[in-house]
Parts: structure tokens; sequence; C-alpha cells
């Protein structure tokens, strides 16, 4: 019994320890999420294109790429 | 979005060198439009699209500078490798570095709904911006554009906007006057909780406050693929896209997972 509360309390030391807030978040890509926009600010500015896609849901369940 | 195709995006070469490109991510199953367009690019047969996409593309939206297909990987043995090409193709178009995060739109996702799951997805918070009609969404974008595209924030939120206030109805503590919300999104983004919300007429430095106060406040949960998956399922929790699902592997994927999951029933 006190080795699965001591554990639990790992647990959840662990899980307050990855689920927080980012201090300074990270650089991300920014990302249009639409093809209009996106080829209309690229043909204005000169700049290329990386053009992802993919479904924003696994197994048809969302919340997930 | 797979895995290793995550492994080449979140690289710090490939998010530094990707301030020269105009990054374009769709999504696959939602917009007839943007399907054809991606049929087009991977030349395959009409309603086989797979479920990812990957180009390099000239500015005029036509002209490929890579092979297409699934993933980065198709083209790039590896993250540094996908940097290393960016750069020299960004090296081939003078106004490319020049005009880095010089956008005049805001980067968003073109419905509401698909906005709040693309920022489950992606772990992010969501900005929308909300208005009576076009014109008056054009000022209110506009407040937030130069911010939107600074170093300070680009590409630390997902963006969406609506002319119609019956769009925010997923979005707990929405007020009718708002006009621009900053949201947390739920687990499978399809309810949020809003963080902050500004009237039409706040200020820049009132919005960039708001966009600072929700960073910092904002926690990315720690999601297990698997877990998730299966949880979602029991919840009933399921994504319907506008476009049935055409990879033949997703397909089958997600008919041998409800066999399995009505079978332990």
């Amino acid at each position: 019994m006190k080795k699965i509360m001591l554990l639990g309390i790992a647990l959840l030391l662990a899980a307050g320890t990855l689920a927080r807030a980012e201090e300074n978040p990270v650089p991300r890509i920014a990302w249009y999420g639409n093809l209009a926009d996106g080829l209309a600010e690229a043909e204005r500015s000169g700049r290329p294109i990386l053009l992802i896609s993919g479904a924003p849901a696994c197994l048809g369940v969302p919340g997930v790429w | 979005m797979q895995g290793n195709i995550r492994s080449f995006l979140v690289n710090d070469q490939v998010v530094k060198a990707s301030r020269s490109f105009v990054c374009i991510r769709l999504l696959t199953y939602e917009n007839e439009q943007e399907y054809e367009f991606m049929e087009r690019l991977l030349r395959v047969q009409s309603g086989t699209l797979p479920n990812t996409v990957f180009c390099l593309l000239a500015p005029d939206g036509k002209t490929k500078l890579t092979r297409s297909g699934r993933g980065p990987s198709f083209a790039y043995s590896n993250a540094s490798a996908l940097a290393s090409g960016m750069k020299q193709v960004a090296d081939k178009y003078p106004m490319a570095h020049e005009n880095a995060l010089s956008d005049t739109r805001l980067p968003r996702v073109h419905k509401v709904d698909v906005a709040l799951n693309t920022a489950a997805c992606d772990n992010r918070p969501l900005v929308v911006t909300v208005a009576g009609d076009r014109d008056e969404l054009a000022k209110v974008d506009s407040t937030l554009l130069r911010l939107a595209w600074s170093e300070q924030f680009a590409g630390q939120f997902v963006f969406g906007s609506t002319t119609k206030r019956k769009d925010l109805r997923p979005l707990a503590g929405a007020n009718e006057t708002s006009a621009i919300l900053i949201v947390e999104p739920g687990t499978y983004g399809v309810s949020g909780t809003v963080m902050a919300q500004l009237d039409t007429g706040a200020s820049g430095e009132e919005i960039q406050q708001a966009l600072a106060g929700a960073l910092k406040d904002f926690t990315p949960q720690v999601k297990s693929h698997n877990a998730h998956i299966q949880t979602g399922y029991n919840l009933g929790i399921e994504w319907e896209t506008v476009i049935p699902e055409s990879d033949p592997q997703s397909v089958r994927a997600r008919e041998a997972f409800k066999a399995r999951q009505q079978r332990r029933q």
C-alpha cells in the first residue's frame, strides 16, 4: 500500500514537471491554415512555400495529429 | 501528423529556415479545393489522396522545388538536410529573407471548429477574431497582424476568425462583445475555455499583454497518443471530416481499431 502511494506521488510529481507552462516558448513554425491566404502571401512577398498537410485526427479521434 | 514528420518540423534549424518561407499547413480532408490542389500536386488518382502531404513550391504556388510525397523524408534524409535544402531554396529568391515575418494576413485556419481542433493537435493556444461582418473583421485582424508576425509570437498561436457568433459556442466564457478571444483548447479540440478576451478598440499594448499572459499561463497537455485515442473512442468523440478519408492505410487502420473495440465490448 505504501509503495502504491509513493508511486502515485512520484507520478503526480512527474506529471507536474512535464505539464507546465513554457517560461520561454520554443520557436515554432508559423503556419497558414488555408491555401488561398498562403498562396496570396507567397505571391506578394516572393517567398517560396513550405507545404504540409495532415488530418487533425487519428483513427477518427480529434485532438492529435 | 506522423511522428517522423513532426520530428522534421520541430527541428530548430528547420524553424529558423521557415521564416524565409510562407509555411502552409492544410487539413487534409477539410476543404474540397485544397484536397484537389494536393491531388494535382501528388499526381494521384482522384479520391485517393493520402492523409499527409509535403512539398516545397516556388512563390507562384505551382512550380515544385522538391519531390512531393507523404512527408519531408520523400525528399530529405533528415531534419538537418531539410533545413539546408530550405536555405538553399530561399537563397535563390531575392525577397525571401528580406520579407521574413512581413506578412499582411493572419495565418488562420478557415473555420473556428477546425482551428480549435488544430490548436488541440498542436497543443497551442487559439486566437479567435470575431466581428459582425467582413469589413469589421478585417479591422480587428489588422490590430493583431504586427503582433502575430513578431518574433515573440510567430508560431505560438493557432488563429481562427468568424463573422458568426454561433461559431463561438464551443468556447466556454466567451462574451457577447469580445472581438479577440484567446482560448485554451480542450484535450480533444471539440471545446475550449477562454483565457482572455478583448473588445474592439483594444490597444496594441493591451493585445500584446493579453497574448504574453496567455502564453505564460498556457500549459501544454501531456498526451499519450494511444491513450488519447482509446479514451476518445470510449467517450464517443469522433471527428467527421468534410471529405471522406481516402488514405487506404488510414481507412484500414481505423476499421481494424473499431473492430477490435467492438469485440472487447
